[in-house]
């Protein structure tokens, strides 16, 4: 196995890499925004903190499903697993159906692994959780105001 | 070099693991981004063929300027007559039917020598970021599934030389996936290309490293995407499209050895590292930095907006603290002094309504109008 300092590896893919979406202006002073859609970037935003690929330790919320439909489930990285990508991303199922106990529960999965991503993690469970409760017709969708009205 | 090397996995054709193989030195080489593009663009030059525009083009009627005072350009003009032709604008870049600006010529410099120093130096580089999972993800390959990274297949690998039995091998792996993105993404060229047999464009799927070819060329060379390269002849534009490293790499049990006897001792020197240890973030947290940087500075200061002590009352507050008591001491004072006068103005209406009331009563006893006189 082989492993890079995390420090090295965003050097390296921090200008670009295959993951980054970059919104608006063409250069950095008109207004750019990147964002980065790897797996393990909570914020979904190009930096350091966030990265997916660049940290050895890295967050993220993604669609599980339980009886009742798609449900948030929390994924994390196996530090020892890194040279090995299909046993890298540990998958969190939780066995019970309730949504609520699930993510009560993410802070005390990642109390020692990430704490500075707890919020975000957080924010990004019920923004998913309110989504597929949108989706499911129990709930009403979010408004989303565009411009200046 | 370390004097543990850490293992690799050797996998048999069905994806279970065979064995493990000792990590190649070549896979500590520095990783330079730089370096690896900068050689890139340099090789990648290499094979282009020489165009030009016809040397004459533009340049084929006899003109000259007719010079100033006849109220026309002074640019050469096609002599003669009995034609269209005759008179008009000739040889100007800005001219119909004039030459082009800079006529490309066939003896410019199209290829590129590259100090075989540095171009060793980058594929060395580039061959130790396509052992590194993040930065193979962060080329855009889908390596989600592979069971390992550096990919080493065992066994006879190298004699498989059918397609079914090589894509069941890459899909027992994980590899497969990169292959379906390939084709997947196979797409009409924009631009002229693609009436110039550049017609598709496709992305770059795995590279199949081998030592001997048994047939693996054969089995191998048909999925999309897909390239094969012996290990003694790997190649920077193969290891890094377009120029970045991290080339998603399958390698074959006997060319992931030979990789041992290529580069280090025994072959080709591995460049060396400028940093023995890049990890920067356990360079600064650590004891012996901490121990000798002064200690974090406060933040700046905020300075809050200037207020008018007469307009503002915070402002006046803060200024002299005790003009909060001798405000309170001074309403109290005066509700009290309102109190009192409202009771004495309340006393005084109260005795004179009473006299009011007394003058009118006694006035209406009186009957008529002067009967007794004036008198009350």
């Amino acid at each position: 196995m082989v492993s890079a300092p995390s420090s090295l590896v965003w050097a390296c893919v921090s200008r670009h890499n295959s993951f980054q979406r970059q919104k608006n202006g063409r250069t950095k002073r008109s207004g750019k925004v990147i964002f980065s859609v790897e797996k393990g970037n909570v914020a979904n935003i190009s930096s350091f903190k966030y990265s997916g690929i660049a940290n050895e330790k890295s967050v993220d919320i993604v669609t599980g499903s339980n009886d009742k439909g798609p449900v948030p489930v929390f994924v994390k990285k196996t530090v020892s697993k890194a040279s090995k990508p299909v046993k890298a991303i540990q998958k969190n199922n939780y066995s019970t159906s309730n949504v609520r106990k699930a993510q009560a529960s993410l802070a005390s999965q990642n109390t020692y692994y990430r704490p500075d991503l707890q919020s975000k993690l957080e924010a990004k469970f019920s923004a998913l959780n309110n989504g597929y409760k949108a989706a499911k017709g129990l709930r009403k969708m979010a408004t989303c105001t565009t411009g200046r009205d | 070099m370390a004097a543990t090397r850490p293992l690799c996995s050797v996998f048999n054709a069905d994806g279970s693991k065979a064995s493990d193989v000792p990590l190649p030195a070549v896979f500590s080489a520095p990783l330079r981004p730089d370096v690896v593009q900068f050689v890139h663009t340099q090789v990648n030059k290499n094979n282009r063929q020489a165009y030009s525009v016809n040397q004459h083009a533009g340049k084929m009627v006899s003109a000259l300027s007719w010079g100033t005072g006849r109220a026309v350009s002074r640019i050469p003009r096609v002599g003669g007559g009995g034609t269209q032709r005759s008179g008009q604008a000739a040889f100007g870049n800005m001219c119909r039917a004039g030459r082009m600006f800079a006529p490309t010529k066939t003896w410019r410099k199209w290829h590129r020598k590259t100090n075989t120093t540095q171009k060793r130096f980058a594929v060395a580089s580039s061959l130790a970021a396509s052992a590194i999972p993040a930065l193979v993800m962060a080329r855009g390959h889908s390596i989600d599934n592979v069971v390992e990274v550096p990919l080493v297949i065992g066994g006879s690998v190298e004699s498989v030389s059918k397609s079914t039995k090589a894509k069941e091998l890459l899909q027992a792996v994980g590899a497969f996936d990169d292959v379906e993105k390939c084709a997947a993404s196979k797409k009409i060229r924009s631009g002229k290309g693609k009436m110039r047999n550049r017609r598709y464009v496709m992305r770059r799927g795995p590279l199949v490293v081998y030592s001997t070819n048994d047939g693996i060329e054969q089995g191998f060379r048909n999925f999309p995407g897909v390239e094969l390269c012996n290990v003694e002849r790997l190649n920077l534009l193969q290891l890094a499209p377009g120029g970045h490293m991290g080339r998603f790499v399958v390698y074959t049990e006997s060319a992931f050895k030979a990789l041992d006897t290529i580069y280090g001792d025994a072959g080709k020197a591995i460049p060396q590292l400028a940093m023995q240890n890049a990890d920067l973030a356990r360079i600064i947290n650590s004891d012996e930095i901490q121990s000798v940087v002064n200690p974090a500075k406060a933040a700046n200061k905020k300075f809050l907006r200037k207020k008018n002590a007469v307009t503002s009352n915070k402002a006046l507050l803060k200024l002299s603290p005790y003009m909060a008591a001798a405000r309170a001491s001074e309403t109290r004072a005066q509700e009290e002094r309102k109190g009192k006068k409202a009771k004495a103005i309340k006393k005084k209406r109260g005795a004179s309504r009473q006299s009011a009331r007394e003058f009118v009563e006694k006035c209406a006893k009186q009957g008529d109008v002067c009967e007794d006189g004036f008198t009350l």
